[in-house]
């Protein structure tokens, strides 16, 4: 598989959050790819972005592809994550009370990547970083 | 592309290929060709902001001739009540709608009218959380619709699967004739008085309907012009509309305005208008970063409707009139119903995306095109001047590669590096000499 596109990601930048995401999701559309497809692509590579900008000091998003899946990998440097089963669970945030009380924070970030993606692997070290890689079959138009 | 009607046409003899349109077309469908504007057909969604910018009013839109109505033996017409904008005596809407009377229509209703009928429909559809796509957007500006079939075809859900208010009143005031009359189908002639050539399109191929609901559509421009012509030449002082408007504060407001605030009160409503704040919310749409949004009344025109291509008046103007004209209305009025009210809001069929042709059908070779795009984009200048004819530099790699007729030397910038080089060595050439020249004969004869 060939790497079509890779980010940089700042930690702590709500305010670009979404870019490189949305980079993704207009390669895939100007291929012409099913529109449910990329919309998993997309909310999948989006809670990944999201990830590393609420968690991790820096990170990368890197797009690969060739005809019959795409792949995603976020890369962060960051604390890692203690107990990855317990944050696969729904619902399941490290958000404070407030935080949750102003909209952010609802624990949906790593079970929705789940969700929309056809396979995903966690790797992470605590003090060191995270690592997620998804893939994503195309089904066929 | 010829399954796609558009209203929107270039008149190639007025057009002097400025690039104008091409730097505000929404959605990159105009291209200049041998020194001409032309559109693509499957990207135009008739939006019309092309013709509003054409300096040399190059570009117009197909509507019918007002003749046209002779062809029936009942003649009924939906309006759109930004017509009442364009008057400054616009305190007595009745004598204005009279004149639609003069000119020989036997019926006459506002698209409001259709506000009023769908509003509490709209209202329980929102209430029905088991309707998950939020925010539904309203189907009212077709070029909104076209725009998310073409731009956005991800989004299809989001628009409101019910009738759009035009297309309401067309019905109602069709079925009502036929009940009061008797008269047959094929004997009534219905016709719109629009305010956008989006609406035309919509008229002659409606997108959510087996079969069209209207006969013919007038342009609002034209209208106000004929009837200025009638109001200078005719005394009109006794034609006066005697029949009530079946409209309220609301529907007028809303189908003019798309002032949509106050009504479905339980649900987060939004106004969006103009066509590039629309683009910008539909690309946060897509990417998930809406939420909380029920409903969204979305317009392609700055103003919404009143704002509309064929309209004359400013539209801040004509939004103060409507504005005024919507105190004197009733809050509730009575509607008389002789059919079910959900029939004649409920959509002939499911609107279908309408995505851009890919750039190949096989995903292998679609990729090899895409990377040879970013290649030829890479080496072209990124100014987006328009010089070679495509809105920006990347559309221009992108015809190079989809195999249209354009090359990468219709970018200046490359054509003129280009000719540096080549006379660079035109002049190194012309330098050099050859074993079996005799150089003597270069020299200055002493």
């Amino acid at each position: 598989m060939e790497l079509l596109m890779d980010f940089k990601i700042k930690g702590g930048d709500f305010l670009n959050a979404g870019e490189s995401s949305g980079m993704i999701k207009e390669y895939l559309k100007k291929l012409g790819l099913p529109p449910t497809f990329i919309r998993r692509v997309l909310v999948a590579a989006y809670e990944g972005e999201l990830n590393v900008v609420a968690h991790a000091y820096s990170g990368t998003i890197a797009f690969y592809m060739d005809e019959s899946k795409v792949k995603v990998v976020v890369t962060d440097r960051g604390p890692g994550i203690p107990d990855i089963d317990k944050a696969m669970e729904e619902g399941y945030s490290t958000a404070s009370p407030e935080v949750r009380e102003m909209g952010f924070g609802a624990g949906m970030g790593l079970p929705n990547m789940k969700r929309n993606s056809d396979e995903m692997e966690i790797a992470s070290e605590i003090d060191n970083g995270t690592e997620v890689t998804m893939t994503f079959y195309i089904e066929k138009g | 592309m010829s399954d796609y009607f558009h209203a929107v046409y270039v008149d190639q003899n007025r057009c002097n290929g400025c690039t104008r349109c091409l730097r505000v077309c929404p959605t990159q469908a105009m291209r200049i060709r041998h020194g001409k504007a032309v559109i693509l057909e499957n990207k135009c969604i008739d939006c019309g902001e092309c013709m509003r910018v054409c300096p040399q009013k190059a570009i117009s839109a197909k509507v019918d001739a007002l003749e046209m109505i002779s062809g029936y033996k009942h003649k009924l017409l939906v309006y759109s009540p930004v017509f009442f904008g364009q008057f400054r005596k616009f305190d007595n809407v009745k004598k204005i709608l009279g004149i639609f009377k003069l000119l020989g229509f036997d019926d006459i209703i506002g698209v409001d009218t259709g506000g009023v009928i769908i509003s509490d429909i709209i209202k329980s559809f929102l209430k029905d959380r088991k309707n998950i796509y939020r925010p539904y957007i309203s189907t009212n500006c077709p070029a909104v619709v076209r725009l998310i079939q073409v731009k956005f075809p991800s989004l299809i859900n989001h628009l409101l699967p019910l009738r759009n208010l035009m297309d309401v009143a067309g019905e109602y005031i069709k079925h009502n004739y036929k009940e009061q009359t008797g008269v047959l189908d094929d004997e009534i002639g219905l016709f719109y008085l629009s305010p956008c050539p989006a609406k035309v399109v919509a008229i002659y191929q409606p997108e959510a309907e087996e079969k069209r609901i209207f006969n013919g559509v007038f342009s609002l421009g034209d209208m106000y012009n004929e009837i200025r012509r009638i109001m200078e030449k005719q005394d009109f002082a006794h034609f006066e509309l005697e029949e009530t408007i079946l409209s309220s504060k609301f529907a007028l407001r809303w189908s003019a305005l798309g002032d949509v605030e106050n009504k479905f009160n339980e649900s987060v409503n939004l106004r969006i208008d103009g066509i590039q704040n629309a683009i910008r919310f539909l690309e946060r749409l897509e990417n998930g970063e809406v939420k909380d949004i029920d409903f969204v009344d979305m317009y392609s025109c700055d103003n919404a409707c009143v704002g509309g291509v064929f309209t004359k008046e400013d539209a801040f103007i004509a939004e103060y009139r409507i504005k005024k004209i919507a105190e004197e209305l009733p809050d509730n009025p009575e509607i008389p119903l002789p059919f079910d009210r959900d029939e004649i809001c409920s959509i002939g069929m499911p609107l279908k995306p309408r995505p851009i042709s890919p750039l190949d059908s096989d995903i292998k070779e679609a990729l090899k095109k895409m990377k040879k795009i970013e290649e030829v984009n890479r080496l072209l200048p990124q100014l987006n001047c328009g010089m070679c004819g495509c809105p920006t530099c990347y559309d221009l790699a992108e015809d190079i590669i989809i195999g249209k007729d354009v090359s990468i030397y219709d970018c200046p910038v490359i054509l003129k590096e280009r000719l540096r080089k080549l006379s660079r060595e035109i002049v190194q050439m012309a330098g050099h000499m050859n074993p079996i020249e005799d150089d003597r004969e270069k020299k200055p004869p002493t």
